[in-house]
């Protein structure tokens, strides 16, 4: 069996024994250049539209930068949080005194006393 | 133009330098591309890789090596690049598959490549004979390729592959012993 076989094979590994060479295409280089060609028009324009680029994004930025600047909350500074903060003591103050009746208030101020 | 002047004028960006290159090596890295890649688009395709990346790294190239040999090399490695993009194209072709019904198969065009240099009468058999080269490992293709198509000898494949002579020999011994193993089933299961 393998004999008969290997003498088909044998016939087959030989049928490149007198291969030519393929030739390129036709118009080969003219369309090798061509591709370069574009390539390296698609790479300067690239080049030339970087700092287009860079000044749009550096605009861009800017906007950005305006409109967050303008549409911020301020942060309540220092002073604001003391004020706050002394109004809200005062207003517990004002409100539990409230829950005693108004009389009964000024007997036991006076009982103190 | 000798070799030199001619590295000489590629190296300072010389047109028809660049044009006399191409034409003297163009069925060179054509020929072997399509013995890799088999198919006639890609193997064109590899072959203005080929040329674009000898143009644009000109400058590295030694002159202790032959053009040739470094034009070689380019090549296989350009061809095999293309093998490996493909494989993994068709990778995910099997994924894609399960979603789409259209069956399209990137290795298709392997099946049934007739080279142009090959004789009338043997088209044929040595159709057969490159769908199994398609299927030796990568170094076994490359040295079966540069030695049957471009008919160079073991010492050259050597250069070419940055191994030595008996590693060639051995490659080769390797991708003999496996397309016979390949034709033979192919022979019993057609």
């Amino acid at each position: 069996m393998k004999h008969e076989v290997s003498e088909p094979i044998d016939q087959l590994i030989s049928s490149l024994d007198q291969i030519k060479r393929a030739p390129a295409p036709a118009y080969f280089y003219t369309r090798l250049w061509a591709r370069m060609d574009q390539t390296s028009s698609a790479s300067i324009v690239g080049f030339q539209l970087r700092p287009a680029l860079a000044l749009f994004a550096m605009i861009l930025l800017l906007l950005v930068n305006t409109f967050l600047i303008i549409n911020r909350t301020p942060s309540p500074t220092l002073a604001d949080v003391i004020i706050k903060a002394e109004l809200q003591h005062w207003s517990n103050e004002f409100a539990s005194n409230d829950q005693f009746p108004l009389n009964e208030s000024y007997a036991n101020w006076g009982s103190n006393k | 133009m000798t070799e030199l002047e001619l590295i000489e004028g590629l190296k300072r960006g010389d047109q028809s330098a660049f044009r006399v290159l191409v034409e003297k090596y163009q069925d060179l890295v054509y020929n072997t591309a399509l013995g890799v890649v088999q198919n006639a688009p890609d193997a064109e395709d590899v072959a203005q890789e080929v040329f674009i990346q000898i143009f644009r790294s000109i400058a590295t190239f030694k002159s202790e090596a032959k053009l040739s040999t470094w034009i070689y090399r380019i090549t296989t490695t350009r061809a095999l690049d293309l093998l490996r993009a493909r494989k993994s194209k068709k990778r995910f072709g099997l994924l894609k598959r399960l979603w789409e019904t259209e069956e399209e198969n990137p290795l298709d065009s392997i099946k049934d490549f007739n080279h142009p240099g090959v004789a009338l009468e043997r088209k044929e058999d040595a159709a057969k004979l490159f769908e199994a080269i398609g299927q030796l490992p990568e170094n076994q293709k490359v040295a079966f390729v540069l030695h049957k198509l471009e008919g160079l000898s073991y010492q050259a494949i050597s250069e070419i592959m940055d191994n030595t002579v008996p590693a060639v020999e051995s490659l080769m011994h390797r991708a003999r012993l496996n397309l016979k193993k390949l034709l033979e089933k192919k022979i019993l299961n057609p």
